[in-house]
């Protein structure tokens, strides 16, 4: 019970942060503006007839809105996925990209880059690659008898290697002064190219695996306690491990089509959570994903806001993340899960 | 470093023997205002990276020893024959790409022209690579397009090709000085402010002092970017609504995929340049006429740009113009068809 006021306090909180991103930003259109902004389209008045209400409707609904949404979106994928692993896989060094979606998704946006130029072209490349990449984890971890998540984890490290050399052997064949730049700002990530229309597309495939993940929390529970234990428990692991790779990897490689790679937040945040409401996937589940999205748009909100420039996503989360993750290895002695 | 100097130009001297018997040398002065020992006749030059190699296809493009990266393939026709049959070298430039002391061994330049960087370390770590080479190292310096005239006429001296390089170089000093006029024309209340969108997304940019980005303040624009530049790489990420705050009357482009959705893509709707359709794709065959590698293109570049930002002050025939400098520069007649594929979005 304890836990279900900490699961609304950060949904509050969540809001709360949304809210205000949405009055923030280098351009100064602030509370007044949007009150003014939702007056004027109260009275029922479009507003393309008026310039200056055009460019607040432009501001708030197509350039901030769709920032924020995919901020958290891409924050409770990445979370979820990665809390999904760490239970999964047993282990707290997991992160969403261990079976090397993340490679592999980089490796197609970059080919895209060099052989198509359409930027729609490149998301549908970084997702089929992404895919590719742990079906091949799979498929290698089944080749070799043995500790099936021992074998899935090196079969991850294998297919993740295999499409960083790719993606090294893209980078070296592209243009230097035309393609070289587009693939390495890609690989930072960010938020900034994120439309309603990404969106829109994104975001039912990502909440319905979420919603799958959140179903499959009693069986994440008795994974998380080992193999034997979970089959005496009568949990068909197999079919159990499959839906939970599948829907963790669809989740990762559609936040790389939206944001491109932002690293940590998959490996941080599941131990955020871990620490507020403990290792119960019922409860941790739902928390990694608000905290995951609250923690994603403050630091996008940082980005944006700090200087003219925009610093980019994944460095922020990695610094932010870094001394975070310092703390959790020295909790982590004391014992986890 | 006297020293230093007797025993390279010893070792120099050794290869010149060994390599071309009846060579003879003679010392000049760099552009760097160092004292090199060069071949009396230079039959291959390496550039050590592509606005080097770019300056001496510029003067003859017979004279490259080796690429810095492979010829793209779409624009080989507007290039020389020859280069196609040269090996790729590599250069020291960007990322990757550093080259191989055995290819250039192989190809045995009689010397390496280099850019000096003033602001990187990369002329230290290049200068202790090459010094197993035994090939003279010349400097250039080319930071600014006022340095043209005179990096010209230095490769005319070097390569002993006076005449043609006076040719680039009073072109040129043309383009100087109409950029000049046209500068000193405009009152401080009519400059256009001119927005530099990078990348597929159009949110990256160059700083007001940035290289990369001369062009602008050099035609009489004013780069809405105010900043000093950090990194001579430059691309600084930028947000949508600082570019929205900005509000250029102007946006110049290299970027295909962004210069493509500019116009249907609601965010960017509301800029002044968008409303007013001024938004300008760079031409980039065979080689970008504004950045990216910075080359002498921008001298034609500048004449195109002051045309866009000032169509009334500044008269340009673009198809006359570009037909004179593409005969000049790269000695290559244009088709009707070439002038529409170098316009082409």
């Amino acid at each position: 019970m304890k836990h279900l006021w900490v699961v609304i306090l950060i949904s509050v909180l969540l809001m709360a942060c949304a809210l205000c991103s949405f009055f923030l930003g280098r351009y100064p259109a602030g509370l007044s503006d949007g009150i003014g902004l939702v007056s004027w389209m109260v009275q029922s008045k479009n507003p393309s007839m008026d310039p200056d209400m055009r460019l607040l409707e432009n501001i708030f609904f197509n350039i901030r809105m769709p920032r924020i949404l995919g901020a958290i979106l891409v924050g409770s994928a990445l979370s979820v996925s990665g809390a999904a692993f760490q239970s999964m896989f047993i282990n707290p060094l997991v992160s969403p990209g261990l079976l090397g979606v993340l490679a592999g998704a980089s490796f197609g946006a970059a080919m895209a880059m060099v052989f198509f130029k359409s930027f729609f072209a490149v998301q549908v490349s970084a997702f089929v690659f992404g895919c590719m990449a742990v079906f091949l984890s799979m498929g290698l971890a089944r080749l070799f008898k043995g500790d099936r998540l021992l074998m899935l984890i090196l079969g991850g490290i294998v297919s993740g290697s295999f499409f960083t050399a790719l993606l090294s052997m893209v980078k070296y064949l592209a243009d230097p002064y035309d393609q070289l730049p587009a693939i390495v700002f890609w690989l930072m990530g960010g938020l900034s190219s994120v439309t309603n229309q990404t969106l829109g597309y994104v975001c039912v495939p990502i909440l319905t695996s979420m919603g799958i993940l959140m179903a499959l929390t009693p069986y994440m529970n008795a994974l998380s306690m080992g193999e034997e234990e979970a089959r005496s428990l009568g949990v068909h692991v197999g079919l159990i491990r499959f839906i939970l790779i599948a829907c963790a990897t669809l989740m990762s490689a559609l936040t790389i089509i939206m944001a491109g790679i932002i690293g940590w937040v998959g490996l941080v945040v599941p131990h955020m959570a871990r620490m507020i409401v403990g290792p119960d996937n019922r409860v941790l589940i739902p928390s990694a994903a608000l905290i995951g999205g609250l923690y994603l748009l403050a630091m996008d909100d940082l980005s944006r806001l700090v200087f003219t420039v925009e610093i980019p996503l994944g460095i922020l989360t990695a610094l932010c993340g870094i001394p975070f993750f310092v703390l959790v290895l020295r909790h982590a002695r004391k014992g986890w899960g | 470093m006297k020293k230093k100097m007797n025993i390279t130009g010893i070792i120099l001297l050794i290869w010149l023997i060994g390599s071309a018997p009846g060579a003879k040398a003679r010392t000049i002065v760099d552009m760097a205002g160092r004292h090199v020992i060069v071949p009396e006749v230079i039959r291959s030059v390496y550039g050590s990276s592509p606005p080097a190699t770019n300056l001496i296809y510029a003067v003859d493009p017979g004279r490259i020893a080796g690429l810095n990266f492979p010829l793209n393939g779409k624009d080989d026709r507007f290039l020389d024959s020859r280069l196609k049959d040269l090996p790729v070298a590599g250069g020291w430039f960007g990322q990757g790409r550093t080259p191989n002391m055995e290819t250039l061994l192989s190809i045995r330049p009689d010397i390496v022209l280099v850019w000096r960087h003033t602001l990187s370390m990369k002329d230290k770590d290049m200068e202790a690579a090459l010094k197993p080479l035994g090939v003279p190292l010349v400097f250039i310096v080319m930071d600014q397009l006022d340095d043209y005239p005179a990096v010209f006429r230095f490769m005319g001296h070097l390569l002993g090709d006076a005449e043609r390089a006076e040719a680039l170089a009073l072109y040129a000093e043309q383009t100087l000085s109409r950029m000049k006029t046209l500068r000193d024309s405009i009152p401080e209340k009519d400059r256009v402010s001119v927005y530099y969108a990078e990348n597929n997304d159009g949110l990256s940019t160059e700083c007001t002092d940035s290289i990369h980005s001369e062009l602008i303040p050099v035609c009489g624009g004013d780069n809405v970017h105010l900043c000093q530049a950090a990194s001579t790489y430059g691309m600084q990420k930028i947000s949508m609504e600082q570019v929205l705050l900005y509000n250029p009357q102007v946006i110049v482009t290299h970027a295909l995929e962004f210069y493509r959705h500019v116009f249907s893509d609601k965010r960017w709707r509301g800029i002044r340049a968008v409303n007013d359709h001024r938004v300008y794709l760079i031409p980039r065959t065979p080689m970008n006429w504004f950045d990216r590698p910075p080359s002498f293109m921008r001298l034609l570049g500048a004449r195109w740009l002051a045309h866009a930002l000032y169509p009334r002050r500044y008269p340009f025939d673009q198809d006359e113009e570009t037909r004179d400098f593409y005969s000049l520069f790269l000695n290559r007649p244009l088709s009707d068809q070439d002038l529409k594929d170098i316009f082409k979005p």
